[in-house]
C-alpha cells in the first residue's frame, strides 16, 4: 500500500497543523510516513502552499514524486487549478461543500478539517482515527473545540461517504510508529547527547531545533538562550564549552557567515563546540522558505586561516536522531567544533523513526581530573595525537589562559616576539588531530551492486534510497563529509561504468571537492530552484 | 571550610606585563588582584575573559582561568560561561575599542539580562594595540592617526548607556588610583547582577591629550559628594557630566548606581532547568517517556 497526498491552500489556513494531523494518523496506524511543506516567506497569503504526505507499509524515506499524487486536497481555486493535473482524485469545494459544512458548525476556517473528513471516506480510513488525533492535539483545554472540529469532520465524512466508495482502504496494520521532522530530531538527540547549553539566533530553516528545545529542553536541563545575533550565539556557546558543558548553536547560510570568526577562534583554544548548519537557498538572504545544499564548501572551510574540524551530514531523518550525539563525541574526543550540516528539506520535513535509546554513548574525550600541580599542568601539551588533557575552570591547578592568539603549551601568548619553533609545533599539534579524527570518519554508504553509481550526501540521500528502491543502481551516500577517509569505496568508484553526482547547488560543489580527492564523477546532476529532488525527476535525469 | 589569606601576588604569574611602562592597565591589573585577594576567591574559580587590544592581554597575567577571545565578543563569551558554571566569578576586561566599539551590542544585551559579570573596561580613549587610531571615546577634536584634522565623532557615553540599558553596578574608577579602583571592582563582584567598572586608563605612548595629569585635575570622588547610588535618575545625571555635557568639565569617579532588586539572568534560567548546566545530569528516562505521549 502506498498513498500520496497533497493538501494546498493559503499559508495561515491551517494547512500545516491539517498535514501533520494526518500525518500523525496514519502514524499511528503503524505506516511509513513522510510529510513535505512548500511554502513561502510570507505569513498570511501565497495560496499554493502545499503539504505533502506519503504513506506506505514498507521503509520510505521521501515525499515521493512531485509530478503525480493520489489525492490532492484543494481548499481554493488557485490550488485547485495549480495542481490537479497531477492528480487521481480530488477533494475541493466543487466534490463536498467544505466551507458550508464548517461553517454550519461556526466557523468556515474549519473546511480544512472538512477536507479531511472527505478524505477519510475516499481512502477507507475509519474517521475515528481521525477523530481521535483530533481530540489528542486539542487536548482536555481545548475539549470543546476539538468535539465542534470533530462534529465538522463527521458531517463530511457522511457526506463523501453518501456519494462515493472509498477507492482504497487504511486499517491499522502495526504499533504507533514515532514521527518527528529533523530538526526534532536533532534536537532529541542533543538532549540525549548530554547536550546542555544551547543558543541560537532565529533563522529560516534552523529555527524549528531552537522551538523544541525552548520548550523541552529546560525539562532535562538543558539551559536554552535566544541572544542578540549569530555573533553572541556562537561566542556564548564556546565560553560554556571552555567551562566544561556540551554546548552547541544552530543556524542558516546567512547566521554562520557572522560565525566564522568565532569559528576558528574555538579551533584554536581547542573548545568543543557544535553548530548545526540548516542551509537554505543563497546567497544573501537567497531562498528563506526553500531548500538548497549550497552551503558545502563554506562548512568546509568557514575561517580564514587552517585548523582542523569536522563536518557531517545526516543523510535521513532517522539519522538525524544520532548525529548530535556523534558531533558531541568528535567535539569533545578531539577538541574542535563540529558542524552538522543538514538544510531545510531535513529539518522541516516529518518522518517515521525507530528510535534506539540504547544508541546513545557520552565520550567526554581527556579531561583532566583535579587537583593538577599548577606550575606543571600544560593545557595545550604536545602529544602524539594532539589531543591535550582539558582542565576545565574549578579544577584546582588548572589554571590556564585559552587564546586566540598563538601560544605554547601551557597556553601563554607568544606572538609579542617572533617565535618560529614554538609556532611551527603548536600549529602542526593541532592539525595533527585532523589526521587522527579521519581514522573516526565512516566511508559512505554503499548500497546496491551496479555498474553506475549515484553519489549523493546529506538529505539527497532521502529521495535517493526511495528511487534506488525500485531499480537496479548503485548508492555511494556521504555523510562523514569532512575529513574524508579514503578507501576502498574510492575505487568501487573508480572502476563502475558511470558515477553521476546528485546535488542541490549549480556548482556541484561536493562532486568537485570528491574530483579532487581523485574520485572519478563523470556527470552532475543538479538542481538549484529549491525543492528537493523527486523519485520521478531522477528516473528522469539519471 | 579552611579560609585561605591570599595576597595579590597569589593571582599573579610569573611573567611579567607587555604593556608599556606607565601604562594604565598596571592600575587595573594590581586593583583587580587586591580585589580577588581581599575576597579570598580561590584562583580555579575566576574566569578572566577578555577580547583583543593591549589591556585584553590582562588574562595572560592572572593566575586564575581564562580566556583571550577574539575582538569584541569578551562579553558574549563570558555569558556562555557563567550560564554553564554560575559559581564561577567571571571577570570580563577589555578597552574601550573592544567593549564600546565593535562590541557594544554586547553589553548592552547583557546589561539588560542582567548576566552575572564584572565588566571593566580600560577606557583610554584610544586604539593602543593598533598604534592610535580614534576609538568610541575619543573626544571629538581630537587628533588621532585616523583623525588628524581632529576627530568629528561624538563620543560615546558607556555608563549612561549601560544605566539606560538596566546594568544593576554602574561605577566608573581611574587607574590612577588603584585603592579606590579596587574597592571598586571588588563590590562589583560581590554584586550578583551584571556591572560595569569604566576605568580611566591613560595610554602614555598614544595619547597625548587624556593623561594622568589630565585626568587628576578633573576626576572628584562621589562617595565625597551627596550622591545616592540607589537613585536611578540622579546616577544618570551623573553620568551625563563627563563627557557628554562638558568633555572638558569635572568628572565623576565611584559607584554611580547599584540595585540588587532584579534577579540575574543565570538565576532566572535555573529557575527553568533546576540545576547549573554543570551539575546537571543526563536523564535520558524522561526523555524517554516523552516520547510515549
Amino acid at each position: 500500500m502506498e498513498l500520496t497526498i497533497r493538501i494546498s491552500g493559503a499559508q495561515g489556513e491551517g494547512i500545516e497543523t491539517t498535514g501533520r494531523t494526518l500525518a500523525a494518523v496514519f502514524a499511528r496506524l503503524g505506516y511509513h510516513v513522510f510529510a513535505y511543506r512548500q511554502y513561502g516567506s510570507i505569513i498570511k497569503g501565497n495560496p499554493t502552499m502545499f503539504y505533502q504526505i506519503r504513506v506506505s507499509d514498507r521503509r520510505i524515506y521521501s515525499h515521493g514524486r512531485w509530478r503525480t499524487y493520489d489525492v490532492l486536497i484543494a481548499l481554493n481555486d488557485s490550488a485547485l487549478s495549480a495542481y490537479r493535473s497531477g492528480a487521481r482524485y480530488v477533494i475541493s469545494e466543487k466534490e463536498i461543500p467544505l466551507t458550508e459544512i464548517a461553517a454550519k458548525h461556526g466557523n468556515k476556517i474549519m473546511r480544512n478539517v472538512a477536507a479531511l473528513g472527505g478524505l477519510a471516506a475516499l481512502i477507507g480510513l475509519d474517521v475515528s482515527h481521525v477523530a481521535e488525533q483530533i481530540r489528542r492535539e486539542f487536548g482536555e483545554r481545548g475539549e470543546k473545540i476539538a468535539e465542534t472540529n470533530i462534529a465538522v469532520l463527521e458531517e463530511a465524512y457522511r457526506y463523501a461517504g453518501g456519494r462515493f466508495s472509498p477507492v482504497a482502504e487504511v486499517k491499522k496494520i502495526g504499533e504507533p510508529r514515532l514521527l518527528m521532522s529533523g530538526a526534532e530530531a536533532l534536537a532529541l538527540g542533543a538532549v540525549m547527547a548530554g547536550m546542555r547549553f544551547y543558543v541560537a539566533y532565529p533563522m529560516t530553516p534552523a529555527s524549528p531545533i531552537l522551538h523544541w528545545l525552548a520548550e523541552w529542553g529546560p525539562k532535562f536541563g538543558v539551559a536554552v538562550v535566544q541572544p542578540e545575533d549569530e555573533i553572541a550565539a556562537i561566542n556564548m556557546a564556546i565560553g560554556a564549552a571552555y567551562a566544561g558543558v556540551r554546548a552547541a548553536t544552530g543556524t542558516s547560510g546567512g547566521g554562520f557567515d557572522l560565525m566564522h570568526e568565532a569559528f576558528g577562534f574555538a579551533a584554536m583554544i581547542e573548545v568543543p563546540v557544535v553548530v548545526f548548519l540548516a542551509q537554505r537557498g543563497g546567497p544573501s538572504t537567497g531562498l528563506p522558505t526553500e531548500t538548497e545544499q549550497s552551503d558545502f564548501n563554506m562548512a568546509l572551510s568557514p575561517a580564514h586561516g587552517e585548523y582542523p574540524h569536522v563536518v557531517i551530514a545526516p543523510r535521513w531523518i532517522e539519522e538525524g536522531l544520532y548525529a548530535a550525539a556523534r558531533a558531541f563525541n568528535i567535539a569533545e574526543k578531539y577538541q574542535m567544533p563540529v558542524i552538522v550540516l543538514v538544510d531545510l528539506y531535513f529539518n522541516e520535513s516529518l518522518s517515521t523513526v525507530e528510535f534506539d535509546p540504547t544508541r546513545f554513548k557520552v565520550e567526554r574525550g581527556e579531561l583532566a581530573a583535579g587537583p593538577l600541580v599548577w606550575e606543571e599542568y600544560k593545557r595545550y601539551k604536545i602529544t602524539e595525537s594532539g589531543v591535550s588533557p582539558r582542565a576545565i575552570p574549578g579544577t584546582p591547578g588548572g589554571m590556564h589562559i585559552a587564546t586566540s592568539d598563538e601560544h605554547d603549551e601551557r597556553g601563554d601568548v607568544i606572538t609579542d616576539r617572533h617565535m618560529p619553533e614554538i609556532r611551527k609545533a603548536m600549529h602542526a599539534k593541532r592539525m595533527k588531530k585532523l589526521a587522527k579524527v579521519l581514522e573516526e570518519m565512516e566511508p559512505p554508504e554503499l548500497l546496491g551492486d551496479g555498474e553506475r553509481y549515484v553519489v549523493a550526501w546529506g538529505s539527497t540521500a532521502m529521495p535517493l534510497l526511495d528511487y534506488a528502491a525500485e531499480r537496479k543502481i548503485g548508492l555511494a551516500l556521504f555523510r562523514d563529509l569532512h575529513p574524508l577517509p579514503l578507501d576502498t569505496w574510492a575505487e568501487r568508484l573508480n572502476s563502475a561504468k558511470e558515477v553521476v553526482a546528485v546535488e542541490l547547488n549549480y556548482l556541484g560543489q561536493f562532486a568537485n571537492y570528491l574530483a579532487s580527492k581523485g574520485v572519478r564523477i563523470d556527470r552532475k546532476v543538479l538542481k538549484w530552484w529549491g525543492e528537493p529532488f523527486s523519485i520521478d525527476e531522477l528516473e528522469e535525469w539519471l | 571550610m579552611k579560609v585561605e589569606v591570599r595576597r595579590p601576588l597569589d593571582y599573579a604569574v610569573n611573567r611579567p606585563p607587555i604593556w608599556c611602562p606607565g601604562c594604565g592597565d598596571y592600575g587595573i591589573l594590581e586593583a583587580l588582584r587586591r580585589a580577588l585577594a581581599e575576597m579570598g576567591v580561590p584562583n580555579e574559580e575566576v574566569v578572566v575573559v577578555s577580547g583583543i587590544g593591549c589591556s585584553s592581554q590582562l588574562p595572560h597575567f592572572m593566575k586564575t582561568y581564562g580566556i583571550h577571545g577574539i575582538h569584541g565578543r569578551a562579553v558574549a563569551i563570558a555569558t556562555g560561561v557563567k550560564i554553564a558554571n554560575p559559581r564561577l566569578k567571571v571577570v570580563v576586561v577589555g578597552g574601550d575599542g573592544d567593549g564600546y566599539g565593535i562590541g557594544l551590542n554586547h553589553m548592552i544585551h547583557a546589561a539588560r539580562r542582567n548576566v552575572g559579570l564584572t565588566y571593566i573596561v580600560s577606557n583610554n580613549q584610544v586604539y593602543g594595540l593598533t598604534t592610535g587610531q580614534m576609538s568610541p571615546t575619543t573626544l571629538r577634536g581630537t587628533k588621532t592617526k585616523t583623525t588628524p584634522f581632529g576627530s568629528v565623532d561624538e563620543p560615546v557615553n558607556p555608563l549612561a548607556l549601560a544605566l539606560a540599558a538596566g546594568a544593576t553596578y554602574v561605577a566608573r574608577g581611574f587607574s590612577g588610583d588603584v585603592p579606590h579602583l579596587t574597592q571598586l571592582i571588588k563590590s562589583a563582584i560581590v554584586h550578583r547582577g551584571f556591572a560595569l567598572v569604566d576605568v580611566l586608563s591613560p595610554c602614555v605612548t598614544f595619547n597625548k591629550v587624556n593623561t594622568y595629569d589630565w585626568f587628576r585635575a578633573r576626576v572628584y570622588k562621589l562617595e565625597e559628594s551627596s550622591h545616592d547610588p540607589a537613585d536611578y535618575l540622579q546616577a544618570y545625571r551623573k553620568a551625563l557630566e563627563w563627557p557628554t555635557l562638558d568633555p572638558y568639565g569635572k568628572i565623576p569617579i565611584g559607584l554611580f548606581y547599584r540595585t540588587e532588586e532584579k534577579p540575574t539572568y543565570e538565576e532566572e534560567l535555573l529557575r527553568l532547568i533546576g540545576k547549573a548546566p554543570i551539575e546537571a545530569e543526563l536523564q535520558p528516562r524522561e526523555v524517554l517517556k516523552l516520547l510515549e505521549r
